[in-house]
């Protein structure tokens, strides 16, 4: 057992010496920032408003520089430890791994990923009413992370998931613990057992009239995309100096709700309406490549009050 | 090896196909399985996929039609410049896959570029088709692209063509290129048909080969989509949970009947 004191000083030691990134709060909602000191820690935090994406993928990042006639890549990635990720969050990324590391392995993530160490932490119960972790077990903490932590009364069982975890716990004279057998079960609500039966044949649902109702309200902008742990679209953008002597090329986060994210030359662009954005990545999420967790950030963010669950259940 | 980084080559040569269409050689040797794309990039003009119209160990060949900023900048290069190139990405046609069977070539315009690779692979591979008949539509005979090549290949193959508008000097067929397969009466037992062209010719030539007996599992085309990173990752050519950079850009028509235009 780790009481929460001695948790703190643990963390306060690893940012003295480590790129430490924990929840830090901001108006209403939690995320990441760099830990330079130890009064910025919290350990009452719920759900951060942006994922680990942003840790394998930045928003923006150099990956190439150019003349016109040579190449040089650009990779520079520094170790980062991530204190406070949820079990959805650590699902996702096991998502994600899976998705941007199948052959031919994106090089750029890869490095990332290598160079992260992940402290997770259970939940006990859904931390907002907008999670849905329950409907895809997200909740869960088996693997994935490099040290758990159980929030059991005044403190955390502590569980390593890899050498990585095992040798940080080690250095700073942290015992494992033994987990008791019974770990949390997040019940189904009507809703969500009707949502779980309702995304079982989705297929069915295509030409619902529903999705015209719903996109009416959507104003395209993207917000859903950006914050989904396991959205992983991005773009690719050169951009020159004014000499045009040197350029670098970045890539971006992209977001498939974009009316311009198909275009091709001569302007033609695919899925033009709204409603058809919007199924595309519902369908995206919830059926091609099962990659919703539940973290019910999509529904957090949306302007326009646009919720997964609702608009499923209502087609 | 990082698959996001071009590597420069030279232009060997260019030759003018048609007006506003000309054809380029690069000094890339790869081992490209016909109708497989490249990524081409112009520095400080950006990056746009091609498809790879030759089938050679030694080079690569890409038909450019001038229509947007990289290719109308294409266009003004010269002769032992350099151009980057990535790939070849996705799957081409299952060449191997056609050995003793009837292969029909159905193009339009610049759609008959990826088909002429089908065809340098013939010519290499001789016998391996049990029949190649090409059916191919241009506007005018002024549009009508590889014409020394066509020549060539008349002689050895079923060459078909015809031209909206023709011309008093104009030799073949003129109208539609589905009047031109109905006439035909293609033998759909035991053969293929990849066909390559806008869109809205590939509605009909399909409608039309469906007609004539034809299954889904016996059409081949190519699709025609955003391709940013060609490797399956940045999610801009997805339709309907399938990458077009990377299980296409030849789909046989099974897989993707009804989402042409999604």
């Amino acid at each position: 057992m780790l009481s929460k004191y001695q948790l703190l000083l643990f963390l306060g030691k690893l940012a003295k010496t480590n790129e430490l990134y924990a929840p830090v709060k901001h108006d209403e909602f939690y995320d990441f920032e760099r830990i330079t000191e130890k009064g910025q820690l919290t350990l009452n935090f719920t759900l951060s408003l942006y994922s680990l994406k942003q840790f394998v993928m930045p928003p923006e990042e150099p990956i190439m520089i150019f003349s016109r006639t040579n190449t040089k890549q650009i990779m520079d990635v520094q170790q980062k430890i991530i204190f406070g990720a949820r079990p959805c969050d650590v699902n996702a990324l096991k998502l994600s791994d899976e998705f941007m590391l199948a052959e031919p392995a994106d090089p750029y993530y890869r490095a990332s990923r290598a160079k992260l160490t992940i402290i997770a932490v259970a939940c006990q119960q859904p931390q907002l009413d907008t999670c849905f972790c329950a409907v895809f077990q997200s909740y869960k903490l088996d693997s994935g992370f490099d040290i758990a932590l159980y929030p059991k009364g005044d403190g955390y069982y502590v569980k390593s998931g890899s050498n990585k975890g095992r040798a940080l716990l080690k250095t700073n004279r942290i015992k494992e613990d033994n987990l008791p057998a019974k770990q949390p079960n997040f019940k189904l609500n009507k809703k969500l057992a009707e949502f779980k039966e309702r995304i079982a044949n989705l297929d069915d649902y295509r030409k619902s009239k529903s999705w015209e109702k719903h996109a009416k309200s959507c104003f395209a902008c993207g917000g859903c995309t950006l914050v989904c742990p396991t959205c992983m679209c991005f773009d690719i953008i050169d951009v020159s100096e004014l000499d045009l002597c040197k350029g670098i090329r970045k890539r971006s986060w992209d977001s498939c709700q974009l009316k311009d994210f198909t275009r091709i030359a001569g302007n033609i662009r695919f899925r033009r309406r709204h409603s058809e954005r919007m199924q595309h990545r519902y369908y995206h999420k919830l059926v091609w490549s099962n990659s919703c967790v539940g973290c019910g950030r999509c529904s957090i963010i949306c302007p326009a009050n646009v919720n997964m669950v609702e608009l499923v259940i209502d087609l | 090896m990082n698959p996001y980084i071009p590597k420069f080559v030279k232009i060997l040569k260019i030759e003018n196909l048609a007006k506003g269409i000309k054809l380029f050689r690069l000094a890339y040797s790869c081992d490209n399985q016909p109708g497989q794309f490249v990524e081409l990039f112009l520095p400080h003009y950006g990056e746009a996929p091609m498809s790879v119209c030759s089938h050679s160990k030694d080079y690569i060949e890409v038909c450019v039609r001038a229509v947007g900023n990289i290719t109308r900048a294409m266009h003004r290069m010269h002769i032992d410049e350099k151009i980057g190139v990535r790939g070849p990405y996705g799957h081409g046609y299952p060449v191997s896959e056609f050995k003793n069977k009837h292969v029909y070539l159905i193009g339009g315009g610049t759609g008959v570029a990826p088909l002429r690779s089908v065809v340098h692979y013939a010519l290499k591979h001789r016998q391996t088709f049990a029949s190649l008949n090409m059916f191919f539509g241009f506007r005018t005979p002024n549009d009508v692209l590889f014409q020394h090549e066509l020549k060539e290949w008349g002689l050895m193959f079923n060459l078909y063509l015809t031209v909206d508008h023709p011309t008093k000097k104009w030799r073949y067929s003129c109208g539609l290129i589905t009047s031109l397969i109905e006439e035909q009466k293609l033998i759909n037992k035991n053969s293929v048909a990849l066909v390559c062209g806008p869109p809205i010719m590939i509605k009909f030539v399909v409608k039309c080969l469906l007609n004539q007996g034809f299954t889904d599992e016996q059409i081949y085309i190519s699709m025609e989509r955003l391709m940013r990173c060609g490797i399956g990752k940045c999610g801009h050519c997805m339709i309907d949970g399938l990458y077009v950079c990377k299980d296409g850009p030849v789909f046989s028509y099974d897989k993707i009947r009804g989402m042409e235009t999604k």
